[in-house]
């Protein structure tokens, strides 16, 4: 059992399912097995809507750009992915996508 | 710890980008230096701040035979190693302590994955490379700085290596070179990167009543301290202002006698330009986002480098940019050095006080006041 085993399911079936307190209600991640707010270890892996926007981002030497995405979720609540299409640029509304790799499923993110 | 602990040895060898030597050979050469260097034998040394490359191999190595204490820091910015060894001397855990770092490229990456903290579940992240590129857009973004701004840190480390006999690369570099260079993760470029090398660095620490019987003058750490906050992940530092730098700049400063105005050369750690550029705020310098501003107006073209309020060099053995990258090791050895009045032409007239600034954005922030 990994604090991540739920979080990497997850991707397998397309559905970005980040940790959300069930006693104070906060998400967080990584995937920590008790809530970094109120401590409660009540906390379940919860599916995100997967809309945000660009917080910062990095054009890598392959030339794709990878992207935080901070989620419309919770301030600070961010998410790590490739950014598809050109032009990426911070303050971007964005949405999740999915994008494959050697057959499994990559969370990725695309101009809303 | 003020002025209780000081640095009373120091030993290097030589960097450069491929020795023959192992990552042991090369360390044990610059411990041996540094007890030379403090006129002490391995039977004075009864603490060992070591690292991946551990306590208990280099003192076996040295032959030295007993320690009190001991520590290994994983993964090793050298001040998280020296504060540990001032921490334990200032508590009589021991009396004098070696600390050391080696830098050896080639089998060093395999272990850097093993030790480091567990890779990000995410097929994607920006750790363990494109954290700081990251973190560079959004200070550009954020503050209205330019890459010529990032230069102005590499340019500056480039010209004092130029003064450093020791240093891995000294040719002279302009502004044009550093924007001429290829981008690795945009926006940060080759030459916003550090430069690796094969090499060593070493001190011997003891309590100030007996650094006073050693042959130089000793080197008091006037104040230590550590920063990390909650958001100890790449991807979830709420923003720029409020990093580890911060925390441990705040503490320092709050341990100290001594201010900002009486820091006399100055070594913010640069494994990324962006680093350097922030300890800049978070060292008091200025407010958050004022560093490249407070860059330009510091620099001063006819010497090609920094001089921070007209006065102040920054990083003048050239930091890890150019003298080569040893987390943060040269910066400690150099401060000393200088302090010594020993740094020949790079020699800052007169230095009593150096800040030394380590560490990272995210998980290992440190900093060291030190003093003559």
């Amino acid at each position: 059992m990994d604090d991540a085993d739920a979080f990497s399911a997850g991707l397998l079936e397309r559905r970005l399912l980040l940790n959300r307190c069930r006693s104070c209600g906060r998400w967080h991640q990584p995937p920590w097995p008790s809530c970094p707010d109120c401590w409660s270890e009540d906390v379940l892996p919860t599916e995100v809507s997967g809309r945000g926007v660009v917080h910062s981002l990095a054009v890598l030497r392959t030339g794709d750009t990878l992207g935080v995405v901070e989620l419309d979720e919770q301030e600070g609540l961010r998410a790590t992915a490739l950014l598809l299409g050109a032009g990426s640029r911070i303050g971007q509304r964005v949405r999740m996508a999915w994008i494959d790799r050697g057959g499994s499923p990559v969370p990725a993110f695309e101009p809303e | 710890v003020k002025d209780r602990v000081a640095i009373v040895g120091v030993g290097t060898t030589r960097y450069e980008r491929e020795s023959s030597r192992s990552e042991l050979a090369l360390a044990l050469a610059a411990c041996r230096n540094a007890i030379a260097d403090a006129g002490l034998t391995a039977a004075d040394v009864d603490g060992i701040s070591g690292s991946w490359l551990r306590a208990e191999t280099v003192q076996g190595a040295l032959g030295i035979p007993r320690c009190t204490w001991y520590a290994n820091t994983v993964p090793p910015p050298f001040h998280l190693q020296v504060v540990a060894a001032v921490h334990a001397i200032a508590a009589g855990a021991c009396e004098t302590a070696l600390v050391y770092h080696a830098s050896r490229r080639a089998p060093r990456r395999g272990l850097l994955r093993a030790v480091l903290p567990p890779p990000s579940p995410w097929p994607d992240s920006i750790a363990p490379t494109a954290a700081y590129a990251t973190w560079a857009s959004r200070y550009l973004h954020d503050y209205g700085a330019t890459r010529e701004h990032l230069g102005l840190v590499a340019v500056n480390g480039r010209t004092n290596a130029g003064l450093n006999e020791h240093a891995a690369l000294s040719e002279p570099m302009t502004m044009a070179d550093y924007l001429a260079a290829p981008l690795i993760h945009a926006p940060l470029g080759r030459l916003d990167m550090d430069y690796g090398i094969d090499g060593a660095d070493a001190l011997v620490l003891t309590t100030s009543e007996r650094a006073l019987e050693g042959p130089h003058r000793p080197v008091l750490v006037h104040a230590a301290a550590l920063g990390q906050t909650r958001y100890a992940v790449e991807e979830n530092l709420p923003d720029l202002a409020h990093s580890g730098l911060d925390v441990a700049g705040e503490a320092l400063w709050s341990r100290s006698d001594l201010s900002l105005g009486d820091v006399d050369v100055f070594f913010p750690y640069d494994g990324f330009t962006i680093i350097a550029l922030k300890w800049i705020e978070a060292a008091g310098w200025c407010a958050p986002g004022e560093g490249a501003a407070l860059l330009e107006d510091s620099w001063v073209e006819g010497e090609r480098r920094l001089r921070i309020g007209g006065r102040v060099l920054v990083n003048t053995h050239g930091g890890s940019l150019s003298e080569g990258a040893t987390q943060g090791a040269g910066h400690v050895r150099e401060a000393v050095v200088q302090l010594r009045g020993a740094a020949g032409a790079r020699q800052v007239p007169g230095a009593e006080v150096a800040l030394v600034a380590g560490g990272g954005f995210f998980f290992n922030a440190g900093a060291l006041l030190l003093r003559i």
